[in-house]
């Protein structure tokens, strides 16, 4: 029954990083696939929706940076006000962004793009540690979100990962079935399939695309409260969860939603898995991983977008 | 336009003869020199640099050894359209394998200098088959990926190789010649204009670099490199075969990275895994493209500037947390507006000069 | 033996026969035209000949060798050049460095290429280049970047550096779209010239029939796939077969 409830113990811990990852991953998938256009500040959303969360929920007594004078600094809602309304106030910046920096550059080459949208998420993450500080800062998990639950027979779980991966199977669901059943996931399909042609049909792309966007930087907004209160708030998170989850993106072929899911699955298992035994190399087991993949499957896993050069 | 100095039918002293003067290696080789020797006497005694002088010419041979990166990395980017995120790889193997030869055998600095290149290059051509045959964007993100994979490889399981998070610092690196170590002055004039012998040497190595770029740029390899980056597919159709010259550019990048990080070591007597972190990938990044992409010259003048940012304004009250705030504006802003960057917004003055100075053609 | 053999080819993308058993030569110094409504398969035709595609079955017979399976640029090198549909050009280049990449690669192969060479040395590509740029009549604008060439003049400079590959066999994928009357005279005169003083041969696609009947030594139609007609134009002209294709299929 040991070996049974250490199974348990790595599936659920597995299944809430990967849930972390592809909380980020999806959106950026999307966008990249139907939109064809790449963007590293995705992980500035990532970012403010980890800072957001933090303001929005605790009253911060350490607050660094310009605001230093201000502190304490926050709301004090409480976690689960911070769950429900960072995702919106993160969607919110996501159309921010999206008018102001993805429109404009949506004809430009893909090299401008990863250029552009890097110096802007250094931007962003020089502003959130001028203002806010270099150091970093922690969550802390309500009540209702500590301790384990028993699963009868099998051992237990945290309570915590179950929650995220519940959540995170729900919003997947949410963007499948929009994806699948709406006329704006339709819109944006055929867009992933042929812009050009969407266009000249008649359909107004730009009002599901920018609804696609929104309901990514939500997701990653959310994600930077799962990723804060699992791993680290810092204002290098955003780069450091943009990397692996391009990674993941590309790995599994990017804008299939499937190919995501898939290529963030082996990358939450793989992470987990080297933890056990070698938590230094976790992260680096997963770029391993990726190369391995993309060398057997240069389109990735699910190669649902040929990408022109 | 021209002066009254007529000398049969070209006038000596005109713009046209300049500009193809300016091409000419002879010119080039002289211009990097003088600016090589020149730099830090001037970098030190610039007003911007503020009232210390003498802690800044350590910056002299940092902005040095960046221009070489830089313009060994502009072959790979700014000529061939390929954005490689993870550099630093090539930058930080060669380093260690620097590191190597003095720790392991004779730490003699021209030693160092050629096993750390050949290291950076050779580790380059093995990664080539991985990275050339994805797309553009994957390849940037590979890279990146690589790149950090060897930096945690460094930091724990190699650490007995590469002294992990403390790095090599047991290393002695010996004389030049006779006593003459790096570390020594230069003798009179060279002395006050360059400092010490280690500059010179990373100066001749600099002059090296530039004529050796200006000349792959000037050859059939230069027309190829640019066509590839301006329509691939159209390269392969006209009989290219990209992934050659693909894995030419690539190599020679990697191998002047390497010679960059050799250098360093070289010069610090020390190799840390901080090299291999993605930020100085993306240093080496913004430095090429707020240069300018096109230029020879241009990633000295981001080099420079970048530089001069992190080391000296990043100490100035008041303003100099901005520094990265202020780069990553102006990288951004660069890209999106204006990609001729530095050095082009240098040759639109220039242009703006001379035509104001009468030049009526 | 003829120039080019085309046989048995198919091509198949998961359930969609794109091909279907394509049986077509062309012979040395011809001009053969690939006509067929939108759809037909005539660009994944000519991928599979220039090698962007390998066919599910058949082969393709160039000068007696299979070159099925081989890389775009080798097949260029065997003699194949081809001119595409898009101006495919290199926009930041100058008309003149346009040509030039395609005579270095020409006459001097994937190799033999010194990167420490001043490209101002090699005397044989840059006469190939000033020829094909006299012939193209982009002499003028040879040192003015491509980006800035109007539409017909690009297109010019498209095929000006199909024929720096100094092609035995030339492919030009509607080469007259978009163009205006005056402009198509002038390219059916280069198709001509191109035919007949430079003895290329050439497979076109077009889908403007006046030039197609005027340039044309024989014709060959595609529909969903399959050669449903093949012959000299007055032939086709009156093929019933193909009409109906046009008329049913809406093309043309």
């Amino acid at each position: 029954m040991a070996l049974l409830g250490e199974v348990v113990r790595f599936t659920f811990l597995s299944l809430s990083i990967t849930s972390i990852y592809v909380l980020v991953a999806i959106g950026l998938s999307i966008v990249f696939g139907s939109l064809k256009f790449v963007n590293m500040a995705h992980g500035a959303l990532y970012l403010l929706g980890a800072y957001v969360g933090l303001f929005i929920a605790y009253s911060n007594t350490r607050v660094g940076g310009s605001l230093e004078s201000f502190a304490p600094l926050g709301l004090e809602w409480g976690f689960g006000a911070a769950l429900i309304l960072t995702p919106i106030v993160v969607a919110i910046l996501g159309v921010i962004m999206e008018r102001l920096m993805a429109k404009p550059l949506y004809d430009r080459d893909m090299l401008d793009q990863l250029l552009i949208t890097f110096g802007v998420l250094i931007g962003l993450q020089e502003v959130i540690g001028i203002t806010t500080g270099r150091t970093g800062y922690t969550y802390t998990r309500p009540e209702w979100a500590q301790g384990p639950i028993p699963l009868p027979g099998i051992g237990t779980a945290s309570r915590w990962r179950i929650y995220v991966i519940f959540a995170t199977i729900a919003l997947l669901a949410i963007i499948l079935m929009f994806y699948k059943y709406t006329d704006y996931g339709l819109a944006v399909r055929a867009g992933t399939e042929d812009a050009e042609m969407t266009q000249m049909l008649g359909i107004r792309i730009t009002r599901p695309y920018l609804l696609i966007f929104a309901i990514g930087a939500a997701y990653a907004g959310l994600a930077g409260i799962l990723g804060g209160s699992t791993f680290n708030v810092g204002p290098q998170i955003g780069i450091e969860i943009i990397i692996p989850a391009l990674v993941i993106v590309i790995m599994g072929g990017v804008g299939s939603i499937r190919g995501t899911i898939i290529a963030a699955l082996m990358a939450g298992v793989t992470f987990s898995a080297v933890t056990e035994f070698w938590p230094a190399m976790a992260t680096a087991s997963i770029y391993i991983l990726a190369i391995v993949v993309l060398t057997l499957k240069p389109q990735g896993i699910v190669p649902s977008v040929v990408l022109e050069e | 336009m021209s002066t009254d100095l007529d000398f049969g039918d070209e006038p000596l002293l005109s713009w046209d003869r300049w500009d193809r003067m300016k091409n000419s290696e002879l010119f080039i080789f002289f211009a990097a020199g003088a600016f090589a020797v020149l730099f830090p006497w001037l970098f030190i005694r610039a007003p911007i640099t503020g009232d210390i002088f003498t802690g800044y010419g350590s910056l002299a041979k940092t902005i040095l050894i960046w221009s070489i990166f830089a313009v060994g990395f502009n072959l790979l980017l700014g000529e061939t359209g390929l954005l490689s995120f993870g550099h630093a790889a090539f930058y930080g193997v060669a380093g260690y394998g620097a590191g190597w030869v003095a720790i392991y055998s004779y730490g003699h600095p021209l030693l160092m200098i050629v096993v750390g290149v050949i290291m950076g290059a050779v580790f380059s051509m093995l990664v080539a088959p991985i990275l050339l045959r994805l797309h553009t964007v994957y390849f940037a993100i590979v890279s990146l990926a690589i790149a950090q994979t060897l930096f945690w490889l460094a930091r724990e399981p190699f650490n007995q190789w590469t002294g992990g998070e403390n790095g090599l610092t047991r290393m002695e690196v010996k004389p030049l010649f006779g006593d003459v170590t790096p570390a020594d002055q230069l003798p009179d004039v060279l002395g006050t204009l360059m400092g010490s012998w280690m500059y010179l040497l990373i100066a001749v190595f600099f002059v090296i670099t530039i004529v050796a770029v200006h000349r792959v740029k000037k050859s059939p390899y230069g027309l190829i490199f640019k066509a590839i980056r301006e329509n691939e597919t159209r390269s392969a159709f006209i009989g290219m075969d990209v992934w050659r010259y693909k894995f030419a550019s690539f190599v020679m990048s990697a191998t002047i990275a390497g010679l960059a990080g050799a250098l360093l070591t070289v010069d610090k007597a020390f190799v840390g895994i901080r090299r291999l972190w993605w930020s100085a990938s993306g240093d080496v990044v913004v430095m090429t493209v707020i240069g300018g992409l096109r230029t020879l010259f241009g990633p000295v003048a981001g080099a420079i500037v970048y530089q001069w940012f992190g080391g000296v304004v990043d100490g100035y009250p008041q303003i100099g947390q901005y520094w990265l705030l202020i780069l990553a504006a102006v990288f951004t802003g660069i890209v999106w507006w204006y990609p001729d960057g530095i050095w082009g917004l240098f040759s639109q003055i220039g242009d703006f000069l001379r035509s104001l100075g009468g030049d009526n053609e | 033996m003829s120039l080019l053999d085309v046989q048995n080819v198919t091509m198949e993308f998961g359930g969609l026969l794109a091909l279907d058993n394509v049986d077509m030569s062309i012979e040395r110094g011809e001009l053969v035209s690939l006509i067929g409504p939108n759809g037909a398969g005539k660009s994944t035709l000519i991928n599979v000949i220039t090698g962007m595609l390998d066919p599910t079955e058949g082969s393709v017979i160039y000068d007696g060798e299979n070159v099925v399976g081989k890389q775009p640029y080798e097949i260029t090198q065997l003699g194949l050049g081809r001119s595409f549909q898009t101006a495919e050009i290199f926009p930041e280049l100058t008309v003149r460095e346009n040509v030039n990449v395609a005579s270095f690669l020409t006459e001097h192969g994937s190799f033999s290429l010194n990167f420490f060479r001043r490209r101002d040395g090699y005397g044989e590509v840059r006469e190939r280049t000033e020829e094909v740029l006299e012939t193209l009549d982009l002499v003028d604008d040879a040192d003015l970047p491509a980006k800035s060439l109007p539409y017909g003049d690009t297109r010019r400079l498209e095929v000006a550096v199909g024929m720096a590959t100094d092609p035995e066999l030339m492919f030009m994928d509607e080469p007259t779209a978009g163009m205006s009357p005056a402009e198509t005279d002038m390219t059916t005169d280069l198709i001509k010239t191109m035919q007949n003083e430079l003895g290329i041969t050439i497979l076109l696609v077009e889908h403007d029939m006046d030039v197609v009947f005027d340039v044309s030594d024989r014709i060959v139609t595609l529909h969903q796939g399959n050669i449903i007609a093949k012959g000299t134009p007055e032939e086709i002209q009156g093929d019933p077969k193909v009409r109906s294709a046009y008329l049913g299929g809406g093309g043309g």
